[in-house]
C-alpha cells in the first residue's frame, strides 16, 4: 500500500461516508491504492456539456 | 462413425432428422467425455446429466413422431451460472449464492428449453461475471483448452472454454464489456454481443444494467445464427428488450461480401498496443474479406479511452448499488477480487455518473455516424490468451479494450477464429454491424470462416483423446 496523502485520505473517508460504507482496514488501503486511478480517470470524463447533452440513459415511460 | 463432440448444431439437427444420430446417443457421448476430461479445465460449476438425458429423451421421440419443432431441438447447450434456471443451482460463481436454486427459468433459458434444447449444465464464470480469474469462490476458474496453463478470457470463460473442448455443442454467454467475445476470441470459437434490447436479460444477474447483454457462443457463426433465432425477441418484462422484427439469421448467411463496406479504425489498433502477431493475422484476414467481395475503408471513432472511462464510471457504479448490502455486512462471501472492483464504486459521485452517461451519449452519437458510412466496423477483438494468474486489481484501469465500445454504444459485434499464434493459441477478429443488424455481421463472419479455414482446429488434447477412445 502506498503511503496516501492527508488532503487524499479526507477525501477517500468523505466520499465512503457518504456511501455509508465503513470498510475494514484491509478494504480501507485497497480503496486508497485503487483511488488515485479512479480520480484520473473521473477527471477525464469533464467536458465542456451543455444543456442539450442529455445523459445515455432516457427516461421511457412506456417501458415501466 | 462421425465424431460427436466436435460436430456443428447444423450437422447435428441434419443427422437427428436424417436418422443417422440421436440426441441420446449425443448427450451420453458429451456426458462421459466431460466425466473424463473436464478436470483439465473446470468449465462446469454443475452438470445436469439427468436433465440432459431428460430432453435428449424428449427430443428422440418427437423426432420419432416426425415432430420438428426447429433448429436447437436436440442440441446440446451449457449456461453461464449467472443465468437462472428453474430447480437448478445458480451461483454466480460467488460464495454469497452458493445455495441459491431459482424458482423460475431466465427467458433466455425458457426460450432455448421450449426450443427443444438439451441442457447439459451450468457454466463457470467470473464472481457475478466481474471479478476476473479468483480462487476464492464458489469454484476454481476455467482453464484455456488449447493450453490449460493459459486462461479461457472472461467472463463467460466456461461456456468458451466448454465449446471448444467438445463438450456442448452451443451456450449462452453475457457480455457486459465484451465477456462473449473475449472468451470466444480466447477459445478460437464464435461467440455474439446482439444489439442491446434484442435478446432479453430477466432473470440473469445484473452486471452493469444498461451494458449488460446475453448472447449465442458456439464453434462457428452458423451455429451461433441459429441460436440467436431461438433467444431473440421482444420481452416486455425486461425494460431494456426492444420491440422489434427478428430477420431470418440464416438465410442471411449468403456466402460472400459483395457490395459490403468495412471501416477499419486504425487508430483503435494503434491505441490498443496490438501485437505484430495480431496485427500480421489482421491483415491476412482483412486480405480474405476483400477476396469475398468487400471493400475497406480506414474510420475515425473518438479514443478507446473515452469508451472506457465512460464505461468503468458507470459500471463501477452500478455494480456498487447491486452489492453494496453485501459488500456492507458479510464482506467474506465476496471474493477478493470482485470484492474490490466493487468497493471502488463508492468512490464515484453523482456527477461524475451523469458526466459519464452524458460522454456515453456524444460516443454513441459518433459511433452511429460512422455506421452511416459503412456497413460493418472490423478489427482484432483482443490478444491471444496469457496465463492463467490472479490480475492485479489496477490492471482494470489500464486495459485498453477493443470490445467496450459496442457496449457503450449497444451496437452487435462477434467474435470470430482468425488463425493461432506460434504458441497454438487463437487470434480473434471482431466484426461489428449496425444496430440490430446482426444478419450482416452473421453474414460476414461466416463467409470469413467458411474462406479462411480455421474451422477444422480443435483443441489437441481433447480431439485426440477422443479419437483415441473411438
Amino acid at each position: 500500500m502506498s503511503q496516501s496523502a492527508p488532503s487524499t485520505l479526507a477525501a477517500v473517508d468523505a466520499l465512503l461516508e457518504i456511501a455509508e460504507f465503513s470498510p475494514t482496514p484491509d478494504q480501507k488501503a485497497e480503496i486508497l491504492d485503487a483511488y488515485p486511478h479512479v480520480r484520473e480517470m473521473l477527471q477525464r470524463l469533464k467536458h465542456d456539456y451543455g444543456f442539450s447533452d442529455e445523459p445515455a440513459h432516457v427516461f421511457v415511460p412506456m417501458k415501466f | 462413425m462421425p465424431d460427436l463432440h466436435f460436430m456443428t448444431a447444423a450437422e447435428l439437427a441434419a443427422g437427428y432428422r436424417a436418422r443417422s444420430i440421436s440426441p441420446v446417443e449425443v448427450t451420453h457421448a458429451l456426458l462421459d467425455h466431460i466425466g473424463a476430461r473436464d478436470r483439465f479445465i473446470d468449465s462446469f460449476l454443475t452438470v445436469t446429466s439427468e436433465r440432459a438425458l431428460d430432453d435428449a429423451r424428449r427430443a428422440e421421440k418427437q423426432f420419432m413422431r416426425g415432430e420438428d419443432i426447429g433448429p436447437m431441438q436436440g442440441i446440446p447447450y451449457g449456461l453461464k451460472d449467472i443465468i437462472e434456471t428453474a430447480g437448478i443451482r445458480t451461483t454466480g460463481q460467488s460464495r454469497s449464492l452458493a445455495n441459491h436454486v431459482p424458482a423460475q427459468d431466465a427467458m433466455v433459458a425458457a426460450r432455448l428449453a421450449a426450443a427443444g434444447g438439451v441442457l447439459i449444465g451450468k457454466n463457470t464464470t467470473w464472481e457475478f461475471a466481474h471479478g476476473g480469474a479468483a480462487w476464492d469462490v464458489v469454484g476454481p476458474p476455467a482453464h484455456n483448452p488449447w493450453n490449460p496453463e493459459h486462461h479461457p478470457a472472461g467472463s463467460s470463460s466456461g461456456t468458451g472454454a466448454a465449446i471448444a473442448a467438445g463438450f456442448i455443442t452451443t451456450g449462452i454467454g453475457t457480455d457486459t464489456g465484451g465477456s462473449v467475445r473475449m472468451p470466444a476470441a480466447a477459445c478460437g470459437i464464435a461467440g455474439l454481443k446482439p444489439s442491446y434490447g434484442r435478446v432479453s436479460r430477466r432473470g440473469i444477474f445484473p452486471n452493469s444494467f444498461s451494458h449488460d447483454h446475453a448472447g449465442p457462443m458456439a464453434r462457428n457463426s452458423r451455429d451461433v445464427a441459429l441460436m440467436l433465432q431461438v433467444i431473440a425477441g421482444y420481452d416486455p418484462a425486461d425494460p431494456g428488450s426492444a420491440d422489434i422484427a427478428v430477420p431470418d439469421y440464416l438465410a442471411a448467411l449468403s456466402g460472400h461480401l459483395k457490395g459490403m463496406q468495412l471501416g477499419v479504425p486504425w487508430d483503435w489498433l494503434e491505441q490498443a498496443g496490438c501485437s505484430d502477431g495480431t496485427m500480421a493475422a489482421f491483415k491476412e484476414a482483412l486480405h480474405v474479406l476483400e477476396s469475398l467481395g468487400a471493400r475497406s475503408v480506414p474510420v475515425t471513432l473518438p479514443h478507446l479511452d473515452a469508451f472506457s472511462d465512460s464505461k468503468k464510471t458507470i459500471a463501477m457504479s452500478e455494480l456498487f448499488s447491486i452489492h453494496a448490502r453485501t459488500l456492507r455486512e458479510p464482506p467474506e462471501l465476496l471474493g477478493a477480487s470482485l470484492r474490490h472492483r466493487i468497493q471502488c464504486g463508492a468512490l464515484i459521485r453523482a456527477e461524475d455518473y451523469l458526466r459519464a452517461t452524458r460522454l456515453r451519449a456524444r460516443l454513441c452519437t459518433a459511433m452511429q455516424a460512422v455506421f452511416k458510412t459503412v456497413d460493418l466496423i472490423i478489427c482484432p477483438c483482443t490478444e491471444p490468451a496469457g496465463k492463467l494468474e490472479q490480475t492485479p486489481p489496477a490492471a482494470m484501469f489500464a486495459k485498453k479494450s477493443l470490445t467496450t465500445p459496442f457496449n457503450s454504444t449497444g451496437n452487435p459485434a462477434i467474435s470470430v477464429n482468425m488463425g493461432f499464434s506460434t504458441e497454438g493459441l487463437p487470434y480473434s477478429l471482431q466484426i461489428a454491424g449496425r444496430l440490430f443488424d446482426e444478419a450482416s455481421v452473421l453474414r460476414a463472419a461466416d463467409a470469413y470462416e467458411q474462406a479462411a479455414g480455421w474451422l477444422a482446429h480443435h483443441p489437441a488434447l481433447f480431439r485426440e483423446a477422443v479419437l483415441d477412445t473411438a
